[in-house]
């Protein structure tokens, strides 16, 4: 059994113009100590995924269809109280590098012995002190500066912080949302490792979330591509990688690898908007912007091609 | 160290302002139209009269000799007498100020706190009708015209239903009476006081509620509130171990400064109340030429304000560990 | 709200409650006269005390030698025992006194006496000592004598000098002394604190709680208890008063209403009545004032200068009007300097300015007088077929075109009323195409403009409290009075009325001063410096269920026969 499984997801928010599918028909399963990566543009519904998973969704959004196990109970529909006990405990998070997820006016170590004995009552301040230390040893941080604010650390001392935070009650998932962005490039390469090395010394899986898909490569076995609330294909990371099936996925490879050389923003064949999400258009979601696009695409949706056991595509003629 | 340097530091600047402000006082008060004998209609006043009023008072000196009497007389601590009461304006002030302090201060703090209690709680609820009607009520509250209000208040509670005095801080009959007691003369107070620290907190809550409303929605705003809910704090922990405290520190400024300026009282509240405080005291000072009370008031406010800034910073200071000094 | 918190509310509501009831019923068991003060005292240091309240605490206390009878035609012996006897050289006068004593028990003596009027001549008290400087000579004869010797013959010594309030040379003694060795001798007796002043009126101060009231009792040692003065049998039959301060007059009326106070000392305003008399146990009193509003010209500069212009702008302000629209009808006109209830003095024969006239035979009349003075408009305000139409262009006798001009009156939360007389003269110039407008200034600012800086050019000002004696005529017009600070604010110079104004000084003889008092009045009436146009009146109200025996008199019902006649009903 799957620790973790979605199946047949749609996610939409309540906006004046009516409803906003940010997710749809989505489908991916994790398992124990196994870790997926969600790659895709902003708004492309990844982190509603995520948020979804820690029942932190805004008020006008909501789970319209599909399911969501969490160790084979349905997340969809549980009580507020019983969810509430689920996260940190269970589903653990790492917010985005960029975000000041600290309370700026509580000590560190205090905001992280908070987590800890939320959850676990039975445990004392002091040993919850202890526990503190030794996460603070594990993400390589001085453990003498838990008691410090969150002010005085830098960008990569915060996201060790976070991830100290997230391990605070041995969760079996952490969600990683865009936890490297906005860090320079040698601290997030520091704290990409010590994703790694903590989901390997932990056994801990971790669902990670990016736009950048090199940044996901490094972390994730698996990897699925969202393009416009729809994953759009899914497989190994060799797979994905190596023999990109679709028309979006290559597009991102090759930005990549643009960056890499040229440092620019956009690759060409990426210009276009990103389709309405309130009424979606009727074929290929990634039509106006696919350099392969035609008649077919435009008229029907494309349905999902198995490439291996592993790897799936959402599109027409994946070209290789 | 380094507070203590700052501290000094600032203090040296607020020393520095405080003898601009005299300076600028002294100035303000001469060169107002108008001086204290001249508004003495009254036909016995002869000219000789006046003029050796003016004398008397050292008004006839050269502007620049009664300002350096009036530095000398500072450093030495005098304030000087008042021309309208020929009492030593210490006395006039140390009189009247614990009755200011006692109404204002305690209608500001009262207010401060039942606004950012309020203003936490509907922020909370934001969009539900709770909200939308104390903050409407908060809104109609705040801009309700003081001397209005006193005077409804005054009408309906003293008059009508006659459960309070109609103004006044004490009760004749009771403190002449030889038998009153401290308690009766406490409770006497107690009751004089009811509706005019109701009139002021119904005008002041509502700006604490506003401020701590707009500041907590701000702060909902905030990622470190998500993480909270990530971390499954229930609501009510997330509201007041998270979002409060954060929310506070802008209501901390707006709340110290009021109270240091609440010791300068109302001069409509204290009018209509007869309240014998400071703000029309110093109304009064103004508009009558009487300077030497009007210099010594506004410099205790000066000074008040001062120090309340500086107290304000290092509060804010140790409740928000990014400020340092 | 918790259980425990709405205990508590209810708790505080009862003990309200016991409280307003305690004090109901201590207020009966005890019954003092309870009058309401618009404002504090400022002081209870009888030669500092300028203002109303302080006064009006301080007349129960110090009391004159003489005093007008409420009936106003004679004054009669107050602490003198008699009428004063002038000797044969008609400027030494005897003074015999009677037994009292001070409210402290020890007596009252001619030292007394003669050590107040020494204490204004050396200290120059303001306001007083104009009133002394003419005596050479002050003289306790025996412990119940004294003599006067005046340098001269002066009218006002009987009524002004003699009128002034007598202080204890013990309490006074030592604080005279050791101001004299001062830098600033009045200064220092000006700020000399007095907390319990010894007086030998009908009530001694026993307490005066700052802020809050002032508790007066009966003094057991006032002289006049049981004597018939003035017709009149003394009390006082009141045991206590307290003074309460009201900081509005709304506020002073509810308490009236309710039986908080019997009496509110201050003057309201016409707008209170309808209200106040649907109260059946409320009484109001409505009194003739010894005031003077007026408006006052420059006459130092163009364009009023002119007696012309100043007669055209009597005939255009309706006095009548402003009694009735501004006063609702609480008031009478003045066409004189003096109130017209000062009847022995009052002049009744002075030309009434547009008196009957409306307002276009106003404006007629306006268009001929200045017309015959010289003046010269593009527009007339009466046109060649004779009509009245809007006036344009005024040229003054000299060809100029008139300047624009204003009218300084005190704002309108000082006093309303003269606020907006000042607009409606304002438009009552402008028919007649006289440029002005009104200008309301702080009272301090006005004053300094109109009595120091003399730069202006009309202004309204009042006088409230003008003594019964006219003297005030010669210090308003005396051309020895503009000066700086003097009250001649017009600038008014005319030899022939400073002659009658020094001779009325002088002029023993009641009869012979009363025409040179007529004399000065058509003057002024004639040159018009000042333009008398309304006397309000003083609209007071009591509580009739508790006391009774009001003594109404010029300004009110504030006054020491009162206090010495009022008793409890029941």
């Amino acid at each position: 059994m799957a620790l973790l499984e979605a199946e047949h997801l749609s996610i939409g928010y309540r906006t004046r113009n009516g409803l906003l599918r940010a997710v749809e028909d989505v489908s991916f399963s994790l398992e124990l100590g196994g870790s997926l990566g969600f790659v895709g543009e902003s708004g492309c519904g990844k982190t509603t995924i995520g948020m979804a998973l820690m029942g932190l969704l805004p008020a006008n959004g909501s789970i319209v269809s599909g399911a969501l196990r969490f160790k084979g109970q349905n997340l969809v529909g549980i009580s507020d109280e019983r969810l509430r006990k689920l996260r940190w405990k269970e589903i653990a998070m790492i917010f985005q590098a960029a975000m000041n997820a600290l309370n700026p006016i509580q000590r560190v170590g205090d905001q992280i012995v908070e987590a800890i004995r939320l959850h676990e009552p039975e445990v004392s301040a002091a040993q919850a002190a202890e526990r503190v230390r030794s996460l603070f040893s594990l993400v390589d941080l001085d453990p003498e500066r838990s008691r410090d604010y969150p002010h005085q650390y830098s960008g990569g001392m915060k996201q060790r912080a976070i991830i100290a935070m997230a391990l605070a009650c041995r969760p079996d998932v952490i969600i990683a949302d865009e936890p490297t962005t906005a860090l320079d490039v040698i601290v997030q390469a520091q704290i990409l490792a010590e994703i790694r090395r903590v989901q390997k010394e932990m056994d801990v899986a971790v669902l990670f979330i990016s736009h950048d898909i090199a940044v996901v490569a490094e972390v994730c076995r698996h990897i699925a591509v969202m393009y416009a609330g729809q994953i759009v294909e899914q497989g190994t990371r060799e797979e994905v990688f190596e023999t990109p099936a679709h028309p979006y996925t290559q597009a991102l490879l090759d930005a990549y690898l643009t960056i890499e050389e040229e440092d620019a923003a956009l690759p060409q064949a990426m210009k276009g908007e990103t389709p309405n999400l309130i009424v979606p258009q009727k074929g290929c979601r990634f039509y106006d912007r696919c350099p392969h696009a035609d008649a077919q695409c435009r008229q029907e949706p494309p349905t999902w091609i198995s490439l291996s056991p592993t790897h799936k595509v959402l599109c027409y003629g994946p070209r290789s | 160290m380094e507070i203590r340097r700052y501290i000094l530091g600032r203090l040296f600047q607020i020393t520095l302002i405080f003898f601009v402000i005299l300076t600028v006082l002294f100035l303000l008060f001469r060169l107002a139209p108008g001086d204290p004998v001249s508004r003495m209609v009254d036909p016995n006043m002869t000219p000789e009269d006046a003029q050796r009023l003016i004398e008397q008072l050292g008004l006839d000196l050269p502007m620049w000799q009664q300002y350096l009497i009036y530095l000398k007389n500072f450093l030495k601590g005098r304030f000087g007498i008042s021309f309208h009461y020929g009492q030593p304006v210490s006395e006039i002030i140390l009189n009247r100020l614990p009755n200011t302090i006692l109404l204002f201060t305690s209608s500001i703090v009262l207010a401060a706190f039942v606004g950012v209690f309020l203003g936490k709680i509907v922020s909370w609820k934001k969009g539900e009708r709770i909200d939308t009607w104390v903050t409407i009520g908060a809104l109609v509250c705040h801009t309700l015209f003081l001397p209005w209000l006193a005077l409804i208040i005054i009408w309906v509670f003293a008059y009508w239903i006659g459960w309070f005095p109609l103004t006044g801080m004490i009760s004749a009959e009771i403190w002449t009476d030889p038998s009153a007691g401290l308690l009766r003369k406490g409770l006497d107070i107690a009751h004089h006081m009811a509706l005019p620290l109701t009139t002021l907190f119904l005008i002041h809550f509502g700006s604490y509620l506003l401020v701590m409303r707009s500041s907590m929605l701000d702060t909902l705003r905030e990622d470190y509130i998500l993480t909270a809910r990530a971390k499954g704090l229930d609501e009510a922990t997330i509201r007041n171990r998270h979002a409060a405290p954060n929310a506070a520190l802008p209501v901390i400024t707006s709340v110290g400064l009021s109270l240091a300026f609440s010791i300068n009282g109302g001069a409509l509240t204290e009018t209509v109340f007869t309240w014998p405080g400071l703000g029309r005291e110093l109304v009064f000072a103004v508009s009558n030429n009487d300077y030497p009370l009007a210099q010594a008031s506004f410099l205790l406010i000066a000074a008040v304000v001062l120090t309340a800034n500086l107290v304000v910073d290092l509060i804010y200071a140790y409740l928000d560990p990014r400020i340092r000094y | 709200m918790t259980v425990g918190n709405r205990t508590r509310a209810a708790l505080l509501l009862l003990c309200a409650a016991v409280l307003a009831c305690a004090s109901a019923a201590w207020a009966k068991s005890r019954h003092p006269l309870r009058i309401g003060l618009g404002e504090e005292p400022r002081t209870l240091n009888v030669w500092m005390a300028s203002d109303a309240n302080s006064n009006n605490i301080l007349s129960q206390i110090y009391q004159p030698l003489y005093r007008h009878t409420p009936e106003e035609t004679e004054m009669v012996p107050w602490l003198a025992a008699g009428p004063p006897e002038m000797e044969a050289d008609g400027v030494t006068y005897q003074v015999r006194l009677r037994p009292a004593r001070w409210s402290d028990g020890s007596a009252f003596t001619a030292a007394d006496v003669a050590f107040t009027c020494r204490l204004i001549k050396e200290f120059k008290i303001p306001r007083h000592y104009s009133r002394w400087k003419f005596v050479d000579r002050i003289e306790a004869v025996d412990d119940r004598t004294v003599r006067f010797v005046l340098k001269e013959p002066m009218a006002i010594f009987l009524t002004r000098s003699l009128t002034i309030p007598i202080v204890s040379e013990k309490e006074w003694r030592e604080v005279a002394d050791a101001a004299k060795k001062q830098k600033k001798p009045l200064a220092t007796l000006f700020n000399h604190t007095v907390e319990r002043p010894l007086g030998t009126g009908p009530f001694v101060l026993e307490k005066w709680h700052k802020g809050a009231f002032l508790h007066m009792k009966k003094n057991d040692w006032f002289f006049g208890q049981g004597l018939r003065i003035g017709g009149r049998l003394l009390g006082p039959f009141v045991g206590e008063i307290l003074f309460k301060i009201y900081g509005t007059s709304d506020v002073a009326m509810l308490a009236l209403k309710k039986g908080a106070i019997d009496m509110y000392w201050q003057g309201i305003q016409p707008g209170y009545i309808e209200n106040l008399e649907q109260h059946p146990e409320i009484r109001i009193f409505s009194s003739e004032r010894s005031a003077l509003y007026y408006l006052g010209f420059n006459l130092r500069r163009p364009p009023f200068d002119d007696p012309a212009l100043r007669r055209a702008a009597a005939v255009l302000v309706d006095k009548s009007f402003i009694i009735e629209r501004v006063l609702q009808g609480y008031g009478s006109r003045m066409d004189s300097i003096l109130p017209a209830g000062n009847e022995f003095w009052y002049n009744p024969n002075l030309t009434e300015y547009g008196e009957g006239l409306n307002r276009e035979q106003r404006i007629r009349a306006v268009h001929r007088i200045l017309k015959e003075a010289g003046y010269r408009w593009t527009r007339p305000p009466v046109d060649d077929a004779g009509k009245v139409q809007p006036a344009a262009g005024l040229r003054l006798p000299d060809g100029s075109l008139m300047e624009p001009l204003t009218i300084l009156t005190p704002p309108a939360d000082y006093d309303p009323h003269r606020a907006i007389s000042g607009l409606l003269i304002q438009q009552w110039l402008r028919q007649a195409g006289i440029p002005a407008s009104a200008r309301p200034m702080s009272f301090g600012a006005l004053l300094q403009q109109v009595k120091a800086r003399h730069d202006f050019d009309a202004f309204i000002l009042g006088y409230g409290r003008l003594s019964l004696d006219p003297d005030y005529l010669r210090i308003f017009f005396h051309s020895e009075f503009d000066r700086e600070r003097g009250w001649n604010m017009s600038g008014y110079h005319n030899p022939e009325f400073d002659q009658i104004a020094e001779a009325s000084e002088k002029t023993m003889d009641l009869e012979a001063r009363r025409l040179l008092i007529y004399k000065m009045q058509e003057i002024i009436a004639r040159d018009v410096p000042y333009l008398p146009i309304y006397l309000p009146r003083e609209i007071e109200a009591v509580r009739t269920d508790r006391f009774a025996g009001w003594v109404q008199m010029l300004e009110g019902i504030g006054n020491i026969w009162s206090f010495c006649q009022l008793s409890p009903v029941n």
